[in-house]
Parts: structure tokens; C-alpha cells; sequence
């Protein structure tokens, strides 16, 4: 018992330190290139892979990352630190990034790919062939393609959660950080977004 | 479904983890580059020696790269054309079994991407189609036409479509549907559309090409057929000459765009869906398509009812100038700025073989015969 307590209060002594160091290190971002670099590292591959799991379209996840990453430096002046992670901010940004996507896209099932002008003289390159790598590695995951399709069906707030929850493993508490939302109301989004997807399920199958 | 066994569904589901580092090494480059982080006056950049010495030798540079491909471009997309037409009519295919393979890949619909091997004889008197997957090498059809009668392989994703006597893909959506109007010079496409409302609304989306040139064909004809096509076009432009740093080649490149807008309309699929189109475009091309802005669609009844969005097509013509080959053949299409859709046939391989029997012996592949002969090309 007593074992635990000490556990605990170390992981939260831990968990301060860090917020406090990161805490320093947005301020610094603010101005610095390799502060700013620092972040980037840290959660790139977590933005990025929360945008493909979002859209199941490696080109234009790597657009929505780019431009969450470019409006988070345009908009890191602004950044209030409230004791919340910074990749909770990340994630909001990248959220409306995609929804503001779908928003503007919707009469279209189609999706943008990458330049085309440019695409058409320039080499491919090695970022262009891992995109086609990672684009072959997604086709090949026929579980979460055919899952998503039924996701990418829902209102943007439930596939929000869903996604946060499942696939990206964040708990409640997490999730209510990046929505900006009560833990309560994040419980009762999952729930209802859950029984939403049990029935596109259920109509598919007897489809 | 259970809620439980949903949530030990995804639960069980990995999504995939996706490892760019090109790509954000790329990214990463330029936001540190970007605006935000220069604090160097533009007064003293531009007054600095080393940036005046270097601004000097980048534009030598850029004369000296373009000065060549000013002085070798070609007169006219017609003129390459021309050529194009007497260098492929040149091959004797008397005789020959005419073989080809070419990779076809459409983004934005979900599809994976295609590649497709024909041996044709004696202008498709005979002919053998096997398409596989890029990806996976899988055989998606094997088919052969001879005289009339059609053979396929029995697991064939590819089937003879009675109705409209061509080769269709048996997973099609019924959905997809295309009509052309000579009349008004449009094409429309219908296509299914995958609505983000919940419940999801069965809707259509109806594609209204004006100064249509349907690419689609292309894919069933060979290199001579097309260009044929393409020389009665009159709006492919010569665009450049580039060399591409991925094949080496010295590419050609033609564009074709239209002079006036095609249009994308979201509509309920319950009823008289091509009625509702075919007035919307009755009512569009009485102004023969031009001036028309989001204004004009709000000023009239039924349109102001639809859901239109004004697109425009392009069509890229990259030729092999080396080869005196056509080497890809892409469609385009645009809403402002974002390409939404996008169409490529590359020709990967192109050869004239002796006849021989077994080529296109269905016995030897264990195909069965179909009802049904489809129209090739």
C-alpha cells in the first residue's frame, strides 16, 4: 500500500516535471526554430498518424498535417498554457483541420491529392515514394479500411472519440482535453457514438 | 451486433502506424525556414555581397538549364502528334500479335491500381486481357475474345455486361452510369456518393463535362487509335518539354483544358435522378455554359435547389520524345485550386510478337466460355 502511494506520487511528481518542462519549451518555441523543432519530434508521428487514421488517405493526411503543424506556429503566440498537454492543442488543431476538410468537401466523395503541376515535372521523391509505400500499407489493413468506412459515416464529433478511444488508445480524461469537453460528456459521446456505429453495422451485415 | 463485441472489435482492430521520416524531415525544413522565424531584416539580405553573388550565379544557372529547351521546343501539338502518328503507323504488325502493358490508377475513388497486359491480333479479331493488382500481383481477370466468343477465368472480377456488350467490372457499382450529348457537347458521368450526413442519403453524384473527351476509352484502344482521336481535338495545346529525373525520359508534355466549366451536382438518388440532370443541364447550357458564378446558380429555382459546384477538367499528354512513344495519359479534375480526382494510364510496355497459337488459347489458361461478346475497343 504503501509501495503504491510512493509509486503514485513519484508518476505525478514526473508528470508536473514534464508539463513544466514543456511548458518552457512552448515558450521558447515562440521564438526559437530548434525549440519549435523539439515539439515537432515530439508529435509529429502522433498528429500525423491520428489524421490518417481520421481519413484513410495518406495524400491528404499529409496535407492536414502540414497545415496543422504550419497554424500551430501561427497561432503559437496565442497559446495560454492552462496545465494541458500541448498535444492536446495539437490534436483540437488537427481535428478541425479535418472536420473543416469534409466540411468544404463534402458534395465530393473524391479527394485532393498532391500538386499536380508540380507533380507533373518533378521527380519523385523519397518522401513521395514512402507516401506510396504508406499508401500501399494502408490498402493492405483490409480490417481498418472496411472499419473506417462505416466510421468515416458518422457525425465528425463521433468519429472524433472513436478514434481518440480505439485507435489512438487515449483515455477519457485525455479526450476531454483535446475537445475541450467535461470527461461526463465524452463518456456519453462514446456511448452514443458506439450504438450509432452498431447500427450502420448491423446494416451492412444484413445488407 | 452486441455493444460488447463492438467495442472487442475495435479494440482488436491495430490501426496501422505510419513512419514518414522523408517526409518530416520535409516538413520539418520548412517551417523552420518559414517567414516566422526570420528575423534577418530584408534590407540587409538583400544588400548582403554573398546573396547579390549568389542571386548572379542562380540566375545563370536557371538561363542556362532553360535556354536549351527554348531553342529545342517543338512547333505544335499537332506536329507532335503527326509524328507520333507516322512513327507508330510505321511498325509492319502483319501478322504480329501486338502486345501492351499499361498501369491504370484512379485516386480519389478507392480503387487500387490496375495493371493491364493485352495481346491483340489481326485488329482484335483475337485478343487476350490479363489485369492484375499493382500491389498484390493478384489476377484480377484473364480474358480472351476470339471471333465473337468470349472466355474468361472462372474467379474474374471483370465480366461481359449483356446489356451494354463491354467489359465491366462485376464489383461496379450499378450506380455508375455515363450518357453523352452530342447536342449540347456534354458528357455526364454519374457516379455514387459516399454522403458524410448520418443517416447517409442516398444521393448521387452527376458530373456534367462540357467539351468532353472521354479518356475512358483509351484504356481499350491501342497507342494509333488515340492519336488518331486526339489529332480532331482542338483544344490539346503543347505545354513543355521536361526531362523526368525518375525514368530519364525527355517528355513532351500537351494539355488540354476546356474553355468553359463542367459542373458537379449532388443529388437525391430515390428518384428521376437523370430527369432532374437533364433539366438542370437544359437550363445550364442555355447560356452555352459560359458566365456562370455562384450568383447565376442562386438566380434560378432549380438550380438555387441543387447542390453544383463548377469544376474544370484537364487532360495531360506526356510523350516519350525519344521513343516517339505516347508514355502517359492523365485526367485531371480541379474545384479551384485542389485537384479532386485524377485518372493515369501509363504505358509501361509495348511490343510486336511473332503469332503464335498459345498465346491466345483459352484451353491452356482454363478459362470458360461466356455469353455475351463485349466491343473491343
Amino acid at each position: 500500500m504503501m509501495e503504491d502511494r510512493q509509486s503514485t506520487s513519484i508518476r505525478a511528481a514526473r508528470g508536473a516535471r514534464d508539463l513544466a518542462e514543456e511548458k518552457a519549451l512552448v515558450q521558447r518555441a515562440q521564438k526559437d526554430p530548434a525549440a519549435f523543432g523539439k515539439l515537432f519530434d515530439r508529435y509529429y508521428d502522433d498528429i500525423h498518424n491520428y489524421i490518417i487514421h481520421r481519413t484513410a488517405n495518406i495524400a491528404l493526411a499529409q496535407e492536414l498535417t502540414s497545415n496543422t503543424f504550419y497554424k500551430a506556429l501561427n497561432k503559437l503566440w496565442m497559446f495560454r498554457w492552462k496545465g494541458v498537454p500541448f498535444s492536446a492543442w495539437l490534436y483540437r488543431i488537427a481535428s478541425n483541420e479535418v472536420n473543416g476538410f469534409y466540411r468544404k468537401y463534402k458534395q465530393f466523395h473524391l479527394h485532393p491529392i498532391e500538386d499536380y503541376d508540380e507533380k507533373l515535372i518533378d521527380e519523385l521523391t523519397e518522401a513521395d515514394r514512402e507516401i506510396l509505400a504508406a499508401e500501399e500499407q494502408l490498402a493492405n489493413d483490409v480490417m481498418f479500411v472496411e472499419l473506417h468506412k462505416c466510421i468515416a459515416t458518422l457525425k465528425p464529433r463521433y468519429q472524433e472519440v472513436i478514434t481518440l478511444r480505439f485507435f489512438e488508445g487515449r483515455k477519457i480524461a485525455e479526450i476531454a482535453s483535446i475537445l475541450g469537453k467535461s470527461e461526463g460528456t465524452v463518456k456519453s459521446l462514446l456511448h452514443r457514438s458506439i450504438a450509432k456505429l452498431r447500427e450502420i453495422l448491423d446494416k451492412k451485415e444484413q445488407a | 451486433m452486441k455493444k460488447e463485441k463492438l467495442i472487442e472489435i475495435l479494440q482488436k482492430t491495430d490501426a496501422p502506424q505510419f513512419d514518414t521520416p522523408n517526409a518530416r524531415a520535409q516538413l520539418r525544413r520548412e517551417l523552420l525556414n518559414s517567414s516566422h522565424f526570420r528575423t534577418r531584416s530584408i534590407k540587409a539580405v538583400l544588400l548582403s555581397r554573398g546573396s547579390l553573388a549568389s542571386a548572379f550565379l542562380l540566375g545563370c544557372i536557371v538561363l542556362a538549364l532553360f535556354l536549351p529547351g527554348l531553342f529545342s521546343r517543338p512547333i505544335s501539338a499537332q506536329a507532335l502528334l503527326a509524328n507520333l502518328e507516322s512513327g507508330y503507323s510505321a511498325s509492319d504488325i502483319s501478322g504480329k500479335i501486338h502486345y501492351m502493358k499499361t498501369l491504370l490508377r484512379s485516386f480519389g475513388q478507392h480503387r487500387a491500381p490496375i495493371i493491364e497486359e493485352r495481346w491483340i491480333y489481326n485488329d482484335y479479331a483475337e485478343s487476350r486481357f490479363v489485369m492484375t493488382g499493382q500491389q498484390h500481383a493478384d489476377t484480377l481477370g484473364h480474358i480472351i475474345v476470339k471471333n465473337g466468343v468470349t472466355w474468361l477465368s472462372p474467379n474474374s472480377r471483370f465480366v461481359v455486361d449483356i446489356d451494354t456488350d463491354t467489359l465491366a467490372e462485376s464489383k461496379k457499382d450499378p450506380a455508375i452510369s455515363s450518357q453523352t450529348s452530342a447536342e449540347q457537347n456534354v458528357r455526364i458521368l454519374t457516379l455514387p456518393f459516399h454522403s458524410t450526413e448520418n443517416p447517409p442519403q442516398e444521393q448521387v453524384q452527376a458530373l456534367v463535362l462540357t467539351q468532353p473527351l472521354d479518356i475512358h476509352k483509351f484504356t481499350r484502344q491501342v497507342p494509333l487509335d488515340m492519336i488518331r482521336t486526339l489529332k480532331q481535338d482542338t483544344l490539346l495545346r503543347y505545354d513543355a518539354l521536361i526531362r523526368d529525373k525518375q525514368t530519364s525520359k525527355k517528355l513532351a508534355i500537351l494539355k488540354r483544358s476546356a474553355s468553359i466549366p463542367s459542373f458537379s451536382i449532388i443529388l437525391d438518388s430515390k428518384t428521376g435522378t437523370k430527369e432532374r440532370v437533364d433539366d438542370i443541364v437544359h437550363i445550364l447550357s442555355e447560356t452555352g455554359f459560359r458566365n456562370i458564378d455562384q450568383a447565376f446558380l442562386a438566380s434560378h429555382p432549380l438550380l438555387q435547389a441543387a447542390d453544383i459546384d463548377i469544376v474544370h477538367p484537364q487532360i495531360v499528354i506526356k510523350i516519350d520524345t525519344e521513343e516517339n512513344r505516347v508514355y502517359q495519359i492523365i485526367q485531371s479534375l480541379r474545384s479551384g485550386k485542389e485537384e479532386i480526382g485524377r485518372l493515369e494510364l501509363t504505358f509501361l510496355a509495348e511490343s510486336f510478337i511473332d503469332y503464335d497459337p498459345a498465346v491466345l488459347d483459352e484451353r491452356r489458361f482454363g478459362l470458360q466460355r461466356v455469353e455475351g461478346a463485349p466491343q473491343l475497343p
